[in-house]
């Protein structure tokens, strides 16, 4: 043990007096720089959650505009709509891979769901702009009844929803007469709405369309069938997110009431819960798995993306249901837009500059990496030291280790930096994190420790990377070949993790797996909101946990470290 | 009979058809100087990476003092020092970081040692300049005092006075001698050049395409091929009538180079030919007579061997 400690310390001590140290260091108090100017805590302020925008000036402009055009019970009711619809598509039970004459029926049939739609919602907001005059609200009526009628005209459902015409007229003319009635109720067009909706539910029209649908037998799932799938996850995701901007835009004003608040959660949960199995109930639907049309694409990047984030949400939300709690009492896992406290200290500014030093530090640890093993191979210094009394393994291992300890290092170097730098501006806070691990468990941890799993986890990437540089000097003995692959492989696995997060083999893929951090809750967060993370952290295909991501990366480093060994074993020195 | 130091047993080496080494059998005994002599491409290379451990042969062992190179590789190479083809030394440190990080690399070498090396090998001037401000011939100096660092038992060198100029190879003959003498160190050298092998090794082993063809002392060589094969080399001003006038009267083989003759020397004639010349008006300028060198000997068993294959 020894031995390999004379040997490790002698590999270090040549990494440390490389010139290229001088460089590595300089970018790296560059990008500590950079980071810091970057870094803006005034934005970050009192907003959890950002509506999207190129900057963060811009997501919160966005943030703050959207907060007034909110509304809970639209939400509810598209919840709902995309439910009623789910089960419709569900019930249909195509079979796959037949063409039928039937194709056109099926057709006409969401031809007509959509314009029995449209009609309502058309109708209730033309109802909503009667302003108090009967007129008005009588001719919004007739239209309505005769829109209806041609929209239910095909001769199979026209005896069916017709007779149920008179019913529904008659329940929103009463409720529409009530209001002009009383002048001081505040007329809103969402209760039209609901009516409507109600009345569909209860008088259970869309299960009659859906046991009609399921006689026709042997259709093929149409374009049509597709979108709307597509569709109902956007409008239903839309909702989600207006909820969640309402959430936060509560927590920012003062005079909010912390039950209001967690009736709040509450119902963000249901809405996100909603989404949650909408979203697996699809998923488990193999025609629609099964195609591959530009549609079917597009639903499941909906689906497959958003199903781990659900999941979390809807953990954090049990959570903090049932410790009667609300987010803002916790920090929350790092990124760039959610804060701890809404706050941001030494921590965050920890996180947000090792995404960017880490991924400097890495390309570092590539080409030290290979220049250890396939530079020395081309300038003819490794010969000297392989006929000295240590094995290949031995000298292989070293060079392992020392590259890693130097990464290690400079990990180390700029975790401390940031820290203090950190402390130095933002201060310090040590509110604990609420942390959901694997989706599924929520955990209270302190922002300590949190940093330290972060560094594991970075430190256990560079440790990939490092091996992958090895691996390929050893193979190919070129030194820039080396640096080259490796680091396009770095670059193409942070692309491909933003390009193919929604195909299925994408779980399988060593690159998808080498993040562990996002198993401990940033996976939403992260997806959406540090612009480095965007680029250098891989997405979470819906079935991906964090077992199954270590299992596949300790295959991909077992396979590695065999092919690395034995081929520097049997390899001749030239 | 003093103790094996390396011990090459049947070593063969195939790059896909082609031998690179085919059947060589050696030893080397304590303090000996080795000399491995062979054309370019006839495998003096490959035979000093497989001693070394950087390359493994198809067939064959070999033993650093009688350990295995193959099986206990770590035992075998402690006892060695090796400068094989082209190795460099770090260009980036200088002289005395890079006889640091080798000495580190094993136990219980004091830093003094380094001075010492640098001293033996004539760097102590420019020990603490970086690698890379050294002219070729330092570099070679450097890349042997790595090797003496640990006061290996073994010294390989593979074409060791690549670069040196011709004081800089008086110099290398010289500490190689003297270390030989003080240390008893054994040291296989590898060399295309013949006179500085013929003045530095005790034993030389004649190679081509792979096979060993001959090893033989110095001694022994000269004994074998070079007895009474002495020749007398004279100078003088009609070569042509000279050569004829030889021949016809003595039937000797005369040979002619530029303005000179070449018979074989034998002291009973040596005279009766300078004489003849003389009464006949030729005139001498000089008379020296020759020993058959390394070269010749080496070209002659080269020659052997290629009409030994033909026939």
């Amino acid at each position: 043990m020894s031995k390999m400690s004379r040997l490790i310390r002698g590999e270090l001590n040549k990494i440390l007096m490389r010139p290229i140290l001088y460089v590595i260091t300089g970018i790296l108090v560059v990008a500590l720089i950079f980071s810091f100017s970057i870094f803006n805590p005034t934005e970050r302020k009192d907003s959890e959650y950002s509506v999207g925008g190129t900057t963060n000036t811009e997501a919160y402009t966005n943030f703050s505009t959207h907060t007034g055009t909110m509304n809970k019970s639209l939400a509810d009711t598209q919840v709902d709509t995309a439910q009623i619809y789910l089960n419709y598509y569900q019930n249909l039970k195509i079979p796959a891979n037949k063409y039928t004459t039937k194709f056109s029926e099926i057709d006409t049939l969401n031809s007509i769901m959509s314009a029995y739609s449209a009609n309502i919602y058309n109708t209730s907001s033309n109802i909503a702009n009667c302003n108090y005059n009967r007129n008005q609200l009588i001719n919004v009526l007739i239209t309505f009844r005769t829109n209806f009628n041609e929209a239910v005209s095909n001769p199979n459902l026209s005896i069916m929803i017709k007779t149920d015409n008179i019913d529904i007229i008659t329940s929103l003319v009463q409720k529409a007469l009530s209001r002009l009635n009383n002048e001081d109720y505040d007329y809103s067009s969402l209760e039209v709405q609901e009516t409507v909706y109600n009345y569909l539910i209860n008088n259970k029209i869309f299960e009659q369309l859906i046991t009609l649908t399921n006689s026709i037998k042997d259709v093929e799932i149409s374009d049509t069938i597709l979108s709307k799938l597509n569709l109902m996850v956007t409008m239903t995701r839309t909702n989600l997110t207006t909820r969640y901007q309402e959430i936060n835009s509560n927590y920012a004003n003062p005079d909010y009431q912390l039950e209001t608040l967690k009736d709040d959660i509450r119902e963000y949960y249901q809405c996100a819960g909603q989404l949650l199995t909408l979203v697996q109930t699809t998923l488990q639907y193999e025609p629609i798995k099964n195609l591959v049309d530009s549609e079917a694409h597009t639903y499941n990047t909906y689906a497959n993306t958003y199903s781990y984030q659900l999941q979390e949400t809807i953990t954090k939300c049990t959570y903090l249901i049932e410790n009667n709690a609300v987010s803002s009492n916790y920090a929350m896992m790092y990124n760039a837009v959610i804060t701890s406290n809404s706050e941001a200290n030494a921590f965050d500014f920890v996180y947000y500059g090792l995404e960017l030093c880490g991924f400097i530090i890495i390309i570092f640890c590539v080409v030290i990496g290979a220049g250890m093993v396939a530079g020395e191979q081309t300038n003819g210094t490794l010969k000297l030291l392989a006929i000295r009394p240590f094995s290949r393994n031995k000298i292989l291992t070293s060079k392992l280790w020392a590259t890693l300890i130097f990464g290690i290092i400079f990990t180390l170097f700029s975790a401390v930096i940031l820290f203090i730098t950190g402390y130095i501006f933002y201060g310090i806070d040590f509110t604990s994190v609420l942390g959901i691990f694997n989706a599924t468990t929520a955990f209270v941890m302190s922002p300590v420790w949190v940093i330290l799993i972060y560094l594991a986890c970075l430190i256990f990437k560079i440790f990939i990377y490092t091996l992958i540089a090895i691996t390929i000097s050893v193979i190919f003995r070129s030194n820039v070949g080396a640096v080259g692959i490796s680091i396009f492989i770095y670059f193409f696995s942070a692309l491909f993790g933003v390009l193919f997060t929604t195909s299925y083999w994408y779980a399988y893929l060593p690159f998808s797996n080498f993040d562990l951090f996002k198993y401990l809750g940033g996976a939403f967060a992260s997806s959406q909101a540090n612009p480095l993370a965007i680029a250098f952290s891989s997405g979470i295909y819906y079935n991906m946990n964090f077992i199954w991501s270590a299992i596949i990366s300790g295959i991909f480093i077992v396979l590695l470290l065999i092919l690395t060994y034995v081929q520097f074993n049997k390899r001749e020195i030239k | 009979m003093s103790e094996k130091i390396l011990e090459v047993k049947n070593v063969t080496k195939m790059y896909g058809d082609r031998y690179a080494l085919r059947n060589v059998d050696f030893d080397v005994y304590a303090g000996e100087i080795f000399g491995f002599i062979g054309p370019n491409g006839a495998g003096k290379s490959t035979l000093m990476k497989i001693i070394s451990g950087l390359s493994k042969p198809t067939t064959g062992e070999v033993f650093i003092c009688g350990k295995s190179v193959q099986k206990k590789f770590e035992s075998a190479v402690v006892n060695l020092g090796a400068m094989i083809e082209n190795c460099q030394v770090y260009g980036y440190m200088t002289g005395r970081q890079n006889l640091n990080y080798y000495s580190k690399l094993y136990k219980g070498i004091p830093k003094s040692r380094i001075d010492e090396v640098a001293d033996l090998v004539g760097m102590t001037a420019r020990i603490n300049d970086p690698v890379r401000t050294y002219s070729l011939g330092m570099r070679q100096r450097i890349a042997l005092a790595q090797a003496l660092l640990h006061q290996p038992r073994l010294l390989i060198l593979d074409e060791p006075t690549n670069g040196l100029d011709v004081n800089g190879v008086i110099e290398l003959r010289q500490t190689l001698r003297a270390l030989s003498a003080k240390t008893n160190v054994s040291i296989l050298v590898s060399s295309h050049i013949l006179p500085e092998m013929e003045q530095l090794c005790d034993t030389v082993a004649i190679v081509d395409k792979g096979s060993i063809l001959e090893i033989r002392t110095l001694d022994e060589l000269h004994e074998k091929n070079g007895s009474g094969i002495q020749r007398l080399r004279i100078r003088v001003n009609y070569p042509n009538y000279a050569a004829k006038l030889i021949y016809l009267k003595f039937d000797v083989p005369v040979e002619k180079a530029g303005n000179s003759i070449i018979v074989p020397f034998n002291p009973d004639n040596a005279q009766k030919i300078i004489n003849a010349l003389e009464q006949r008006n030729i005139k001498i300028y000089g008379t020296k007579i020759e020993t058959k060198n390394l070269e010749d000997i080496y070209i002659e068993i080269l020659k052997e061997h290629h009409t030994g294959n033909i026939s």
